[in-house]
């Protein structure tokens, strides 16, 4: 069967929740549900889920999650196009479904307006980054007419999976070796939504999606360490860009030290430029690590 | 010019991904990422990704397609034919920068070495400089500029600069730069109308049509032509200026499409005749081999008046319901376009300037 349903399908749904239960959010309802939309449509959703949303105190984000395992060799390009046109039109029938809301009184207090799409490729050694992105350059979304209420469709594969994974295990690495200390996530203020600066173990879809995601860590006597982690490219131009952000938010301080969690690999050319980037933030208590890197599935995943 | 590494503001990015930028760019910004905003206004998007926290290169690419299209690029250009042995034009501008013999407020970059599909040597270099302006509180104000510029070598002597020009001021500078630094017997030869006689101006803007482009193009249509007066007046702003309809632009599109010489085409015989002398066009090509059209302007433009191109517009036809988008070139692919058009241009000026000597 082409996608792995059955088992192994019911499986890569729980495993989905759990990655997500991880980074702080929650799970509204089971698995594989039936729900009718506001047409009286029967819409199957996979599973539901929230998280609370540090950068706007007033709601919550609501999350349809579908979540499909394939083999490569089965997978066809049309399905991920299908894919998100059915997951989009199903949160448009069912956020504004009567139904959905008596069912789900969690979800209708929710901005409920995502859907995340997880595609785990199970035969990784024949799973190739490049071709899926070169995928999702070929989707077309149909010209819609009509009331304007968008939705944000997210997908992700095994490289955003497995990066999500790898940092759930670096934070718990770094709490491990630091146990005095109480690591949480930094939501600076945007000045559109004049939101305080939060701090919260929950990682939000724009920190899922960022280049890099700031962090802060306190003992009891309010002694405080700034952590980055840094998703993008190695090389000298992309650390002064990143330097000039972390400037910005107030993550330079000289009383503070900062641990700079670098996720790619290039290890020949990073050694050459190493000493420059060290360069670039002698100014304060400086260091740099390497994130811990999966190839597949981490065992806490596999075997919850 | 040092790199610029400033980080965006939330606004910033909002204002450029909603007002500066395409929806077609912003759009495919996300989806390659892995988000879709469905049903949504280029604003929403827009505001949706200035939440997120980029690297360098995104940044970049954002401000490279805000860029290109928000200025309007030229490409100009000039022969520098020395008498020296040997000649190296990159020796010289190393020279003027090391030296310091550029102008107060000029600023020259280091060359850098690169290679054309040809396999030969191209310098690409830049400038920046400053020219007054007057301010809206102060008299003068200075407003600085900055082009980047290519050398070409073409024989042991001759020396090929092309310049990728935002103003119209910007090929003079360098050109200037350069006059003042060589002897007395180095020729500096541009595409100058003044050296075109008018049925010569005529032939010129009639070969361009053909030749413009490699053999991978073909002549559509005439989107615009401009016809100036008033020659000998030094002012452009005094030239009288003939914008040509519809009607009679669809006569010379003809009259090109079957092969007839502009120079026969009623229109062009009467404005010439009454003083006009053929200043711009701006030509239609389509590809041969798949669904792209360009739209370049080719233009004499300043005193003197000299040869320049831009394009102007550039599409693709795509998807079973044959839908034409416009879409945004990248830098390098609008120079190489604009250079083509103007090599070729100074292929045939030459030819037709032979016949004056």
């Amino acid at each position: 069967m082409a996608e792995d349903q059955g088992v192994n399908g019911n499986m890569w749904n729980a495993e989905a929740s759990v990655l997500f239960k991880k980074v702080g959010w929650n799970k509204i309802a089971d698995a594989n549900i039936d729900i009718q939309g506001f047409d009286n449509s029967i819409n199957g959703i996979d599973t539901l889920m929230k998280y609370e949303n540090p950068t706007s105190s007033s709601i919550e984000q609501g999350v349809f999650l579908e979540a499909k395992r394939y083999k490569t060799s089965s997978f066809q390009k049309q399905y991920l196009q299908k894919w998100i046109l059915n997951l989009d039109e199903k949160i448009r029938k069912l956020k504004n479904s009567e139904t959905f809301i008596d069912q789900y009184p969690e979800m209708g207090v929710t901005d409920a307006r995502n859907g995340l799409l997880l595609i785990w490729f199970a035969d990784i050694e024949n799973y190739k980054p490049k071709y899926f992105q070169s995928l999702l350059d070929t989707i077309e979304l149909p010209n819609y007419r009509g009331i304007n209420s968008p939705n944000r469709i997210f997908v992700m594969d095994n490289q955003q999976i497995l990066r999500i994974s790898s940092i759930i295990d670096s934070v718990n690495s770094w709490q491990t070796d630091h146990p005095e200390f109480r690591f949480r996530f930094y939501y600076p203020s945007f000045e559109k939504n004049l939101n305080p600066i939060e701090r919260k173990n929950i990682l939000t879809l724009e920190y899922l999606y960022s280049k890099f995601i700031f962090a802060e860590a306190a003992d009891k006597n309010n002694l405080e360490k700034k952590i980055v982690f840094y998703f993008g490219e190695l090389n000298i131009h992309s650390f002064k860009r990143l330097k000039n952000a972390l400037y910005k938010n107030s993550f330079i301080d000289k009383e503070k030290s900062l641990t700079l969690f670098t996720y790619k690999r290039d290890d020949e050319n990073f050694r050459k430029i190493k000493p420059d980037i060290e360069r670039l933030f002698e100014d304060i208590e400086f260091k740099m690590k390497a994130m811990i890197k999966h190839a597949d599935l981490p065992p806490w995943l596999k075997n919850f | 010019m040092n790199k610029d590494y400033n980080y965006p503001s939330f606004f910033e990015l909002e204002e450029v991904l909603s007002e500066m930028t395409k929806k077609k760019f912003v759009v495919d910004f996300a989806q390659k990422r892995g988000i879709f905003m469905t049903r949504a206004k280029q604003f929403e998007i827009a505001k949706e990704l200035a939440n997120l926290f980029f690297e360098d290169s995104d940044i970049e690419e954002i401000r490279n397609e805000a860029y290109q299209k928000n200025s309007n690029h030229t490409m100009a250009g000039f022969l520098l034919k020395s008498t020296e042995r040997d000649f190296s034009l990159p020796s010289l501008y190393e020279k003027i920068r090391r030296e310091g013999f550029s102008k107060e407020g000029q600023i020259l970059n280091q060359l850098i070495e690169k290679k054309d599909e040809n396999n030969n040597a191209v310098f690409e270099g830049r400038m920046e400089y400053e020219k007054n302006k007057i301010g809206r509180m102060e008299f003068l104000q200075k407003e600085k500029s900055s082009f980047d510029f290519y050398f070409k070598q073409n024989d042991a002597n001759t020396w090929q600069v092309e310049v990728d020009c935002i103003k119209s001021t910007d090929s003079k500078e360098l050109k200037k730069l350069l006059q003042n630094n060589t002897n007395r017997g180095t020729d500096f030869e541009s595409i100058d109308q003044d050296q075109l006689t008018t049925e010569q101006a005529i032939e010129f803007f009639d070969e361009l049509a053909s030749k413009g482009l490699n053999n991978d193009w073909e002549f559509k249509d005439v989107k615009q032509l401009t016809f100036k007066k008033g020659n000998d007046t030094p002012d452009e702003e005094e030239e009288e200026e003939k914008e040509v309809g519809e009607n009679h632009l669809s006569g010379i599109r003809q009259a090109i499409l079957q092969g007839i010489h502009l120079r026969e085409n009623p229109f062009v015989v009467q404005s010439v005749e009454s003083g006009y002398k053929f200043t711009s066009m701006t030509y239609e090509f389509g590809n041969k081999n798949e669904p792209l059209v360009i739209q370049i302007k080719a233009e004499f433009k300043g005193r003197p008046k000299i040869f320049e191109t831009s394009v102007v517009f550039f599409s693709k036809t795509i998807g079973a319901y044959a839908i034409e988008e416009e879409k945004t070139l990248s830098s390098h692919e609008d120079k190489t376009f604009r250079s083509l058009f103007w090599n070729n241009a100074k292929k045939i000026y030459d030819q037709l300037t032979k016949e004056n000597n």
